[in-house]
């Protein structure tokens, strides 16, 4: 289970304290354990479920009691997993982490920004270099971001955005209609060069799987920038926010240029 | 024995560091210090800047984020990252912290097991480093900050009317939420049938009674908070679950729901049961700013604007929009399509009107029938209507009993008919009655669940309904859907902790359906900010042969 919840500051770091506190405090240990047991519980009644075809039995009787009792006793796997460390982390890194990777990519059927069946090779293999990230139309924080940098990116190439090709993922299918990616295209300015993609669900978690950005559903989705020169070459890959002349500078550094 | 006196400080610390001073502080000083400084016309032009992205002038609002990205527009709009209430969100590694004032502008405090003081990881901003925050992205102690907090050039004057804003955002409980208690209601209108209201009531009543039931000692807890569970269990508050019946002509229903709202304010209205439009309720809880949590309609208002009120499914416009989908799909768009439905039947008119709206703009007809408020399918107008029209689509937004007719008729298994959608929300969810010789050009669209996978999908809900001795089998969906509700209201006031802020409550739901582990009698459901429908998807459907259903479309795929 991945419970993660939008913490605002303040009880971000109240949870830090919890965690902090029940790893130091012998009652607050015990407390802890009592929580994992709670969920190993919680699993196993649920894996009780599923072999009971009867629909009746008695597991499932005894378990919605303990599921709804620990929605007001406010624990939190959340709590654990302290996002005020992640944004520390976050802060102190500057600028973005570079690396290259060779990922074995599937074809995938996808849709595209005007309604048309594609694929993700026929997309990614069209005879130039490509650069791919991942956004939803409705994400209110990292990808407003991410596409107003690709957005700069397009408009500091120049001319030779021509030669390049940009890729967005929608990894929200269900609400990006192609109708909604080209509203969102057009907030964005997005040239021709610029494709935005869409499908079913199962097809953007593979593509995201594929790059090895997948986290789990669409809330905890992190910024990742990737580029390819060729069919063949490997991709590099940018995690982190980096500018638009860091793109283009590590763009032009793929090239060879 | 452990010595107290050390806790002490961080029970202070906890119970009213967190909890308290910062509500009982709106009361105080920030309160006071808005309306001696700030007008309400900077508080709107704050709000403007804030909510909307336009600046005093009337132009939109700019900012740079990494120096070189410039943003403007929806983009740069402030609560789109810290959102409407001010109290930020997450999305992966990334935080945006809370904005409000009363936060703002106290020290926010990183506590460690070190009594008496924990020190402080911000200082107090005051105005003169807040708008260096804004302007130039530093913290009140000089650090950079994370650069997806972009940077606004923006005048002071403009400032001091986004500062005004901030401060005017207030962290207090909202009406509705007392020391021990926090109000809900419900809604159900006088025409809903004694046994779905009977299903439906139980559901919800015997759901906030067994989440009263002090099974872990809450309140006591609550109370006798050790100080590093003070933040777990101080926000912990009895629920109070209102049942608002609606009586009469609907033209009355909203002078009845703010007459309810007055005499005991609410927090939030969960779930619902109305025959007819779900507009009244929408109109009411977008006009007291209250959140209205999965009303049980097939006929919501679906309005991108609109803030208050989360849906379950679209309805009845899905439903439409799905089959004319379809027919472009299958190319059938070139075939006579009639669509029936009856006289007065908001479902089958809202439904009928969707499908027409998607083929007329692809300057494309469809003809309607109507059966006559009283008249019924006989097999004369099932004769007449498919002879006269040649047609080579039927798409029904009838109930089962219209369609006999025209089963028996013998019609539908003989040209020029090729296909006829029902609905399965009006129809029923099966084959049931469907002659062998048609029933291969029957296709149903199914917004839910299949039937055969029903069960096992609703064991959670069945499993405690049947322990409760409360479980209705023939009203699965009203009772899904109820505890869907609950369910998502209880993990988002687990969410939200302490902080009762209605805004705050709606946007926790907003990212919690996606984790939800119960889904009603949906495969799935999915929300994101600003979304207002969590059912995404359909299925177009045929008969197995075996009672159920099998889809020919996927599940919520473009
Ligand atoms: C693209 C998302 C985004 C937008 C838009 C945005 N912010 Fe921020 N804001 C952030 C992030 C992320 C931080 C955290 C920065 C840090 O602490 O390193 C932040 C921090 C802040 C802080 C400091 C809070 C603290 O506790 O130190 C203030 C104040 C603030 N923002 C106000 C605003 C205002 C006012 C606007 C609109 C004029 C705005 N923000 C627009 C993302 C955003
Ligand atoms: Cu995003």
């Amino acid at each position: 289970m991945n419970w993660k919840y939008p913490l605002p500051r303040i009880p971000g770091s109240r949870a830090m304290v919890l965690s902090a506190a029940l790893a130091l405090t012998v009652s607050g240990a015990a407390a802890l354990a009592a929580e994992a047991d709670e969920h190993s519980g919680h699993a196993a009644s649920e894996q009780a479920m599923e072999h009971d075809h009867s629909g009746h039995a008695a597991p499932e009787q005894a378990m919605e009691h303990d599921h709804s009792a620990d929605e007001h006793a406010g624990h939190d796997a959340g709590a654990a997993d302290d996002p005020h460390a992640h944004h520390r982390a976050m802060m102190q890194q500057t600028g973005y982490r570079r690396s290259e990777h060779d990922y074995a990519l599937h074809d995938v059927p996808l849709v595209d920004m005007q309604g048309n069946q594609t694929s993700l090779l026929a997309q990614l293999d069209a005879g130039k270099p490509v650069m791919v990230n991942f956004i939803f139309t409705t994400c209110t924080t990292i990808c407003p971001v991410m596409s107003a940098t690709f957005q700069q990116v397009q408009s500091e190439l120049g001319a030779e955005r021509d030669q390049v090709r940009m890729i967005s993922v929608s990894i929200d299918p269900e609400h990006d209609t192609p109708a909604r990616l080209r509203e969102y295209a057009e907030l964005f300015d997005a040239g021709d060069q610029w494709e935005f993609l869409t499908g079913s669900l199962a097809n953007s978690i593979a593509v995201q799987k594929g790059f090895d950005v997948y986290r789990g559903n669409k809330m905890n989705h992190e910024p990742t920038t990737l580029m390819r020169k060729g069919q063949g070459d490997p991709w590099v890959r940018i995690d982190g926010l980096a500018s638009a002349a860091d793109i283009v500078k590590e763009y032009h550094a793929m090239l060879g240029r | 024995m452990i010595s107290l006196r050390p806790f002490l400080g961080f029970l202070l610390f906890f119970s009213l560091g967190f909890l308290l001073v910062p509500a009982a502080s709106v009361a105080a000083d920030p309160a006071t210090a808005v309306e001696a400084r700030h007008t309400p016309e900077q508080v709107e032009l704050g709000r403007r800047m804030y909510q909307e992205g336009i600046l005093p002038s009337g132009e939109l609002m700019t900012a740079r984020v990494q120096g070189d990205i410039r943003l403007t527009g929806e983009q740069v709009i402030c609560g789109a990252c810290h959102r409407r209430s001010g109290m930020g969100a997450s999305e992966g590694q990334e935080v945006v912290p809370a904005v409000t004032g009363d936060i703002l502008y106290a020290p926010l405090r990183l506590p460690t097991l070190k009594p008496p003081l924990p020190p402080t990881q911000r200082a107090a901003y005051t105005d003169e480093t807040l708008k260096r925050a804004i302007r130039d992205g530093i913290g009140p102690d000089g650090q950079a900050f994370n650069p997806f907090m972009p940077n606004y050039p923006l005048s002071d004057t403009e400032l001091d009317s986004v500062i005004a804003y901030l401060r005017s955002l207030s962290i207090a409980p909202a009406p509705g939420v007392t020391e021990t208690e926090v109000h809900f209601a419900t809604i159900v209108a006088d025409a809903v049938e004694p046994a779905a209201r009977k299903a439906f009531l139980d559901t919800m009543q015997t759901f906030v009674a067994q989440k009263n039931v002090p099974t872990r000692n809450e309140d006591q807890r609550a109370a006798h908070a050790p100080w590093h569970k003070a933040w777990v269990f101080g926000p912990y508050r009895k629920w109070v679950l209102h049942v608002w019946e609606l009586n009469g002509p609907r033209e009355s229903w909203p002078e009845q729901l703010a007459a309810q709202y007055a005499e005991q304010p609410v927090f939030a209205v969960v779930s619902g049961l109305a025959p007819g439009g779900w507009q009244p309720m929408h109109e009411f809880c977008e006009g007291f700013e209250v959140p209205c949590l999965f009303p049980i309609t097939d006929l919501p208002v679906i309005d991108d604007d609109d803030f208050y009120t989360v849906y379950l499914s679209r309805g009845m416009v899905l439903e439409g929009e799905a089959i004319a989908r379809h027919l472009a799909e299958q190319q059938l768009l070139g075939q006579v399509i009639v669509q029936v439905y009856r006289e007065g039947d908001a479902k089958g008119q809202t439904a009928a009107a969707a499908l027409r709206d998607v083929l007329q703009k692809r300057g494309l007809q469809v003809r309607d029938a109507r059966l006559q408020d009283g008249a019924e399918g006989t097999t004369a107008f099932w004769q007449s209507l498919i002879e006269d029209s040649g047609a080579g689509v039927v798409v029904s937004w009838l109930g089962a009993s219209d369609m006999a007719a025209l089963w028996s008729s013998g019609l539908p298994a003989k040209p020029p008919i090729e296909r006829i959608y029902l609905s399965s929300t009006q129809f029923g969810p099966g084959a049931d009655g469907i002659p062998p010789a048609a029933v291969d050009r029957v296709y149903f669209i199914h917004p839910y669940e299949l039937p055969q996978k029903l069960n096992r999908l609703l064991l959670r809900s069945t499993g405690w309904l049947r322990s409760k001795r409360i479980y209705a089998p023939a009203e699965k969906r009203i009772q899904a859907d109820a505890f869907f509700a609950l369910k998502m209201a209880g993990g988002a006031m687990k969410t939200i902790r302490g902080y009762f802020i209605r805004d705050y409550f709606l946007e926790s739901i907003e990212h919690m359906v996606d984790n939800a582990s119960y889904t009603s009698v949906y495969p799935r459901v999915s929300l994101a900010p600003g979304q207002r429908f969590v059912v995404k998807g359909y299925y177009i459907a045929k008969d197995d042969g075996k009672g159920g259903l099998q889809a020919v479309t996927e599940w919520g795929s473009q």
